[in-house]
């Protein structure tokens, strides 16, 4: 057909039509997309007018969060599940220290240790990203300290209170990716000040000011204006109530100014922190983190069970329950699910707490009925026991369930893990499942789980919607670049450059006596930014003078005997290294012309009477005495 | 502006920027070996740099530590006992070059702020004058300022500058009442934190030897298991801990009566008639329960001073010198005014 065309008057006719399509596709494709974004924004719109917060808590992980605080509320001193310590309860010797930054886990860390050496916090905290620039800044109150040199700094002590910031690449913060399935990567603020430690807060993918959070927490924005507030942006830059919370934002509220009413109505209305760590677990053995299962629950004792060193996005159930069908929907008389555990997705290894095993679900279908292949469901707990009676089960049957059930979950681009909490031991199995697995434990997660399966959904536009803005766009440019005449950009080298000279005068800019006042005020409040530089030895080559300092603080000088420490053979006074330099020194005496024999002889004379001689030595001097 | 502190165990500088200030610090330590070839070829492959003397390698600094923690050796202190050694000529090339490792570039005559534990006239200490010198010739104009006072000025900004100070560190303590930054009364003591784990070392035999045999003292260890977590002076357990808690009750009362004989004797107490904040800075106010037991000695000495709160600052390296950088920008800021006036 094109054949036929070439050459027809009819292939500018036919080119002009192909061109009008692009363009009505164009269009289509920006419409969609529009249309894409709107539903998306009032659906969180409508999501996040349900809380009475405007931070709803990051729905990634917030149950499997909400569950360890609760678990850890009866050891911890941190209140319930808010992770909030009062900043009254000074009683509490526990020492609470943040880490946050290009790390692998950011976490807030609690120890009954005074100190934590800087090296094993970040350590414990999973070790620094490949972003990290290997600075470290300490921020205490207000005060930040910039530790230049990490290997340097790794015996430095970091006490209760303190931030201890690892700063990133410039330009390594996670860009929100609009053009993918998968959801934004969460924001981390750690706040300071509000209570006795410092607490980390997640805030999940929300673009939210620095206003915002200051009125949710109870607190006036006038704050930042009197320096109650000090917010430090990872990068460096100021921010003001406009600025938008980026992760690893810090912000410090002065202790004596916070409005604590506020804060105790904030954890009312639904605030929750992120839970303390306690370094004080050891962590688990590195060959039992293998397994890439996704509990978090370590062995803990049911008498005193205690947060444990456990990833922060280990508890993480993202995906939801699958969609439920009729029959899958209780495991009545037919269907019934043996399976302890749940299973959950992960999108990383994570570490596998020590003597937990992954396990294998058994899944049996009903009896008689031919399994259809659908996905199957993995029930809470309390349905579990619902149906005892067909405790025997095809072991075979159910392993090609999951191996068919994991290969569909793995055309959904995800990777399925299927772990249980069943321990080796009979206290443990006794116990109860993993954190992030035991559905059982909060009824309401149900509700939560398919709402954050609904916000994934709609977490960004659909990739054939993608590709058709990129055509578009592609198109659109064509077509510009066809109808757009060019205008001719002439390079003028010759122009005069204005901007390096405004930029020399800015940096020998004179402090103005208002702007000294102002340092000097911070200088006293201690706020004013601290960077510490390794010291630089100069180049010097060589010193005049022996050394003395080592024999001042010697205690005992080397004994030939005595009672305490260690016996050393001592050197024979007329050892052959001695005797053969001596020999030396003394020919080269001799034969200098300038040297008298008397001379030589008094000094030999000196010398000898002044130490111990034996044979060799008294031989050397009758030679001595021969050649004088 | 430039602040300096020559502590005894590290010597640090901090020096105002435009919005922040930069600091250095060096561990005032140094580590010397035999001038040997292999001892050259062995520095030269772990990339240490070293100084060569009339007899030996000497290595400075964080070097210093480095060397003497792969190799086992003790290391020199620059100081003795927080003085400047008066027979030792290499010891004060030494200083001068580790000085030079923690100072700027001069401008033109830049202030700079000298912590001295004792004395702020420069014809009492011989220790100020060598350092003075030292900065008057690379280009700075010294200005004394003692060590209590720098925390004074560090840490009772809340409270006018009014308060008591105590500033223990490794080699001395002084105890000082202030009122708005003007100082009051000042008393001191020459043992510091060293002293305690040389009396601690001798008296439980901690040592340690050299490759000649030569016996030192272990004080590191001493040190070491000050800091442990389970030791408190306030309530001793162990033998060891009854022993430190001793020489820690002698040494504070010491102090505490020559402060209360002092403030007696001049008419300081009426000055500070209200409450007022005693501040305890130092290496060796942070050991376990030393606020237990500084405050039972302040209620039992009865002193002359009503207190509102007595508190313990964290470990900062640079207090001292922030606060000599609060003194004198303050003291520039007033002179400024009275000469616009």
């Amino acid at each position: 057909m094109r054949l036929l065309l070439i050459g027809h008057p009819g292939l500018v006719m036919w080119k002009r039509t192909a061109t009008m399509r692009r363009t009505r596709l164009l269009i289509l494709a920006v419409v969609g997309w529009a249309c894409c974004l709107a539903v998306g924004e009032s659906f969180a719109q409508q999501r996040a007018s349900r809380g009475a917060s405007p931070f709803a808590p990051a729905e990634r992980g917030r149950k499997a969060v909400n569950m360890n605080a609760a678990r850890a509320a009866s050891s911890s001193k941190r209140s319930e599940a808010s992770g909030f310590t009062p900043a009254e309860s000074s009683g509490s010797e526990l020492t609470y220290i943040a880490v946050i930054g290009a790390v692998k886990r950011p976490a807030v860390f609690e120890t009954t240790q005074r100190s934590v050496p800087l090296g094993e916090l970040i350590e414990r905290a999973g070790g620094l990203t490949s972003k990290s620039l290997g600075t470290v800044c300490m921020m205490d109150g207000g005060r930040t300290r910039v530790l230049v040199n990490l290997d340097r700094s790794a015996d430095q002590q970091i006490e209760h209170g303190q931030v201890v910031f690892v700063a990133p690449r410039a330009g390594s913060q996670p860009q929100p990716i609009m053009t993918s399935r998968q959801p934004a990567p969460d924001k981390l603020i750690l706040l300071s000040g509000l209570s006795r430690g410092p607490l980390l807060f997640n805030i999940g993918n929300q673009s939210r000011t620095l206003g915002d959070l200051i009125v949710s927490l109870g607190q006036s924005p006038e704050m930042l204006d009197r320096e109650e507030v000090t917010p430090a942006h990872p990068d460096g830059g100021t921010m003001d109530l406009g600025s938008v919370l980026v992760s690893n934002t810090v912000v410090h509220f002065s202790p004596e100014a916070v409005n604590q009413v506020g804060v105790q109505q904030a954890l009312h209305n639904g605030f929750r922190f992120e839970p303390s760590i306690s370094l004080d677990v050891p962590t688990p053995e590195p060959e039992n983190r293998s397994p890439p299962a996704v509990l978090a629950s370590p062995p803990i004792p049911q008498a005193d069970p205690k947060p444990v060193d456990a990833p922060r996005r280990a508890p993480v159930l993202a995906t939801p329950v699958p969609p439920v069908s009729l029959h899958e929907t209780r495991p009545s008389e037919g269907s019934r699910i043996e399976a302890v555990g749940s299973s959950i997705f992960s999108d990383e290894p994570l570490p596998f707490p020590p003597k937990l095993e992954v396990q294998q679900e058994t899944i049996r279908d009903i009896p008689g009925k031919k399994s259809d292949g659908r996905m199957p469901l993995f029930l809470p707990r309390a349905w579990q026991n619902s149906d005892d009676s067909g405790a025997a089960a095809d072991t075979e049957e159910s392993a090609r369930k999951i191996e068919r059930t994991s290969a569909q979950r793995s055309r959904l681009g995800k990777h399925i893990v299927t772990a249980s909490a069943v321990a080796e031991d009979q206290q443990l199995s006794n116990a109860k499942p993993a954190r992030a697995t035991d559905l059982s434990i909060l009824g309401i997660d149900e509700y939560e789980d398919k709402s954050s399966s609904l916000d994934a959904s709609f977490a960004g536009p659909p990739t054939w919607m993608i590709l058709a803005l990129v055509v578009g766009i592609a198109a659109a440019s064509v077509l510009v670049s066809r109808f757009v005449p060019r205008t001719e950009i002439l390079l003028n080298d010759t122009a005069p450059v204005t901007e390096s000279v405004a930029t020399d005068a800015e940096v020998e800019q004179v402090p103005t006596p208002e702007g000294e006042q102002h340092f000097l005020q911070r200088l006293i409040l201690n706020k004013v930014s601290l960077i510490e530089e390794e010291a630089i030895l100069p180049s010097v080559e060589r010193l005049h003078g022996a050394s003395i300092g080592a024999s001042r603080m010697v205690f005992h000088e080397a004994h030939e005997g005595g009672d305490a420490g260690p016996h050393f053979k001592v050197r024979a006074p007329g050892s052959t290294r001695d005797v053969e330099l001596r020999l030396r020194r003394l020919l080269r005496e001799v034969t200098s012309p300038t040297q008298s024999a008397e001379l030589v002889h008094s000094s030999l004379v000196q010398e000898t009477s002044a130490s111990k001689e034996g044979p060799l030595e008294r031989a050397l001097r009758a030679v001595e005495r021969g050649a004088v | 502006m430039v602040c300096l502190d020559f502590g005894t165990t590290e010597f640090r500088c901090l020096r105002r920027q435009s919005t922040c200030v930069t600091g250095r610090k060096s561990p005032a330590v140094y580590v010397s070996l035999p001038t040997d070839q292999a001892n050259e070829n062995l520095m030269k492959q772990m990339r240490i740099p070293v100084i060569h003397s009339d007899d030996s390698l000497i290595a400075i600094g964080a070097a210093a530590l480095d060397l003497a923690k792969s190799m086992r050796m003790a290391t020199v202190p620059l100081l003795i006992d927080g003085l400047v050694p008066t027979d030792d000529p290499l010891g004060r090339q030494l200083i001068s070059t580790l000085l030079d490792s923690i100072l700027p570039t001069p401008g033109q005559a830049t202030p700079c702020g000298l912590i001295s534990r004792s004395a702020i006239d420069f014809e009492q200490s011989t220790d100020l004058q060598l350092f003075a010198q030292l900065l008057l010739l690379k280009g700075y104009t010294p200005v004394p300022v003692t060590s209590s006072s720098a925390v004074a000025f560090a840490e009772l900004g809340s409270d006018q500058f009014t308060g008591l100070v105590l500033d223990w560190g490794a080699s001395g303590a002084s105890l000082g009442a202030y009122r708005f930054g003007e100082t009051l009364v000042e008393s001191d003591l020459v043992n510091g934190g060293n002293l305690i784990d040389e009396r601690i070392a001798k008296v439980r035999n901690r040592f340690n030897w050299d490759r000649e045999g030569n016996r030192y003292l272990d004080t590191h260890a001493i040190e070491a298991w000050k800091k442990s977590v389970s030791v408190r002076v306030d309530t001793p357990r162990s033998d060891d801990e009854k022993l430190l808690a001793e020489i820690y009750r002698e040494q504070l009362l010491t102090i505490l009566m020559r402060f209360k004989t002092a403030i007696h004797a001049s008419s300081a107490a009426w000055q500070l008639s209200g409450k007022v904040k005693f501040v305890c800075s130092g290496g060796c106010t942070q050991i376990g329960g030393f606020l237990p037991l500084i405050a039972g000695m302040v209620a039992e000495l009865d002193l002359p001073v009503n207190l509102s709160e007595i508190h313990i600052c964290n470990a900062d390296q640079f207090r001292s010198t922030r606060g000599a950088m609060i003194q004198i920008e303050l003291d520039r800021l007033t002179e400024k005014t009275v000469k616009v006036a």
